[in-house]
């Protein structure tokens, strides 16, 4: 009898996961695959792909391109911590009532329901060497400041990185709140009646309390700056000036979509695959160490 | 048991029923149709706003065919310019089978080139007395000549001139009826503009085209038009001093502070229009045809107040890149669509074509005594004359306009030099025609 409900129990839960499966082998497993196939050809896209061996790779390798959009992803690997701590900072504060918590935090949300191509076309606006923030810089009698922040090389990366962190933080403000409400308020009570203020208290209570959620948004966004910046790069840069933002996903698109060279874009896709999969790896086992001692 | 079985299967049954293959999608708004009606679709870029320029005419042109053909169902497409041709590549790779079009709208030169596997050859169709009037064959024919096998029809004739601002002149004490001639007047001139407080020439570099713009109209200064087959065909160099020389005036325009202020960072579409519209800046490089061009300028500033230029010292304009319409390979209705593109590059839609949408016809035949704007009969004339040549990018894979593109903004913001770029971008050109060879 209990055998017999464990296999419909089994039943039952292939089939609610089926369609899941399904699609995820549909739309994600089946063209990756297939991408990897690709990337041993050189292919169009349309028509008869033909078999190059690891000449796409021999390119990648040699591509100065390539090397300056990988520089380019690191950089924003490195920034994950500041997306990271200003949400969690930002979630805080919420968490503890600070006077207008409520505005906030229906407020820091929104940002985060704008499509990333409304949120790039608004800031190309602001930040326009004739918009609203130099003219804001101007006025305050610090014009040397002014700077046509997205045309500069210098300060096209730095910039995008803060637009993206206002398009972001606010999901992050809700996964942290979510966590927060998790922890039993005890916790934070205690540390307060001991004494624990500022740094410390985020140091010592707030983050080992948050562990797994911190872990989870840290993978996220680094799997997300290498996967999921385009529209960012296509409304604000393209790229641009010369590769100053080119990030490895928005060279994909040039060569795939721009240029027609398929099988080259099939090998970039390649490498970012196992980029994000080594260094994501990477980031877990790291965590995971840190969770053992 | 049942009722839950049946539930849990409820979501497999519902992803079932989403995939299962339908027919072709009849949009709602769709003629009802019976069951002999032909369907002829057409693809384009530029039809999205009917109510006026292009989009305009070409209403006018479906209403013409649609009563010349009572029978045929048309379908106009109105594509994404931006993503046209990514769209365009998956109906080819669908080969047209979910409902991809039957004419195709296309730019002239290497796009032509790019996707003549999926353009129908037009040998056949097209007459002797219609190939006479119509220029641009060469970009749109196979090995880039007139005489080659064509897979579009030339519609549009677009190019690149200099136009500038008469009162800007005047303000800056320079002869608003007597513009720069030579490259050295005209840094004079822009030199002049430039003190008296306004911006001498209108640029957008976001994208990086305006380069690419001013490199096509400004090689005639230092290369022949055998020197651009060189270039073309990896004959010559992009090292070589001539291309260096004219990325040397480039350069030197961005050194001496020529363009307005944050022109990095602003697109060319509309923008650099709009500050040469508001009257900012002296000078332009703008198109003969479609949008940013003597028609747009005309309206707002005044006819009297724009007037037009070679790029200063040289003896052409740079023509090509207008667009053109192709038959799909896979079209079931090839007569047909032929008929369509007919009617696009008749006499009297080309009349039309100049009249509504200002742009210059493909086909010679037009009446230029319509033409009453100054700028536009002076382009008209020198159309005519001949005095045109090819782009120097017309030929050029897309890449290393790419990479020329992104050379020039890494000359401007001083992250590069312009031996350096110019290597940089004959190791994509050589990269390039080594995969083409393959």
């Amino acid at each position: 009898m209990i055998r017999a409900e464990r296999r419909a129990a089994h039943v039952y839960a292939f089939l609610f996961l089926a369609p899941a499966v399904l699609l995820l082998l549909t739309l994600r497993v089946f063209p990756a695959v297939d991408a990897i196939r690709h990337a041993f050809t050189e292919w169009s896209g349309v028509g008869e792909a033909r078999y190059v061996g690891f000449a796409n790779f021999a390119k990648l390798v040699e591509d100065p391109v390539f090397w300056g959009a990988v520089r380019n992803n690191v950089l924003l690997v490195l920034c994950v911590p500041l997306w990271l701590l200003v949400s969690l900072v930002l979630a805080l504060l919420i968490h503890q009532e600070v006077p207008g918590w409520r505005f906030f935090r229906a407020t820091f949300f929104l940002p985060s329901v704008l499509s990333p191509v409304i949120v790039g076309t608004l800031f190309s606006a602001i930040l326009r060497r004739d918009g609203p923030v130099n003219k804001g810089i101007d006025a305050l009698g610090m014009g040397a400041l002014s700077h046509d922040w997205l045309g500069e090389p210098g300060t096209a990366l730095p910039t995008l990185v803060l637009v993206i962190l206002w398009g972001i933080f606010g999901l992050g403000v809700i996964v942290f709140l979510a966590g927060l409400a998790a922890v039993p308020l005890e916790v934070f009570e205690a540390a307060r009646i001991d004494g624990a203020t500022g740094w410390r208290y985020l140091r010592h209570i707030v983050v080992p309390s948050l562990r797994h959620v911190i872990e989870f948004w840290a993978v996220n966004l680094v799997v997300w700056s290498f996967t999921s910046l385009f529209a960012f790069i296509y409304v604000m840069t393209g790229g641009g000036p010369g590769y100053s933002t080119m990030l490895v996903e928005y060279q994909l698109y040039l060569q795939a979509f721009q240029f027609d060279n398929m099988g080259y874009a099939c090998a970039l896709g390649s490498a970012l695959f196992l980029m994000v999969f080594g260094v994501a790896l990477l980031q877990i086992r790291l965590m995971a160490g840190g969770e053992e001692d | 048991m049942r009722p839950k079985a049946i539930l849990s299967l409820l979501p497999v049954l519902l992803l079932v029923g989403c995939s299962r293959p339908q027919g072709p999608a009849t949009p709602a708004s769709a003629p009802a149709q019976t069951a002999t009606a032909t369907t002829l679709t057409v693809w384009d870029w530029l039809s999205a706003d009917p109510s006026q320029g292009v989009g305009h005419w070409l209403t006018e042109v479906d209403e013409q065919f649609g009563q010349a053909h009572p029978g045929v169902n048309l379908k106009h497409v109105a594509q994404s310019h931006t993503e046209y041709y990514e769209i365009l590549k998956a109906a080819e790779a669908a080969a047209g089978q979910q409902g991809g079009p039957d004419v195709v709208m296309i730019h002239q030169g290497s796009r032509v080139m790019d996707h003549r596997q999926s353009l129908l050859p037009l040998d056949k169709y097209v007459p002797p007395e219609l190939k006479k009037k119509i220029v641009g064959w060469e970009l749109t024919s196979e090995g880039f000549s007139a005489e080659g096998t064509p897979y579009a029809v030339p519609v549009a004739v677009q190019g690149l001139a200099w136009y500038y601002n008469r009162q800007v002149l005047a303000q800056a004490g320079l002869d608003p009826g007597k513009p720069p001639s030579t490259w050295d007047e005209f840094l004079s001139a822009c030199g002049k503009v430039k003190a008296a407080g306004y911006a001498p020439i209108a640029a957008g570099e976001k994208e990086g085209d305006w380069a690419d713009w001013f490199v096509n109209s400004a090689y005639f200064l230092d290369l022949s038009d055998a020197d651009r087959v060189a270039l073309q065909s990896g004959a010559m160099s992009w090292t070589d001093p001539k291309v260096e020389s004219v990325l040397r005036r480039f350069a030197g325009l961005g050194e001496r502070g020529f363009f307005q202020e944050g022109f990095m960072s602003t697109p060319l579409f509309p923008d650099t229009g709009e500050v040469f519209m508001r009257g900012e800046a002296a000078f332009i490089l703008g198109l003969l045809s479609d949008v940013a061009h003597w028609k747009e300028f005309s309206e707002i500033l005044g006819p009297e107040n724009v007037g037009v230029m070679m790029c200063p010292g040289a003896d052409r304009l740079p023509v090509g890149g207008g667009f053109a319409y192709g038959i799909a390979s896979w079209s079931p209705n090839p007569d047909l669509a032929f008929e369509y593109i007919s009617l696009i590059v008749s006499d009297e839609n080309a009349n039309a074509f100049l009249a509504q949408a200002g742009s210059f016809p493909a086909n010679q035949d037009y009446d230029a005594g319509q033409i009453k704007n100054p700028t536009a009969k002076q382009i008209a004339g020198w159309v005519a004359e001949g005095k045109t040549g090819q782009p120097l990018t017309a030929q050029v894979p897309t890449e290393v306009v790419e990479a020329l593109k992104r050379e020039c903004q890494r000359i401007l913001t001083g992250q590069t030099d312009i031996p350096a770029a110019l290597a940089a971008i004959d190791a994509v050109a050589k990269a390039a025609r080594e995969g083409g060879a393959e």
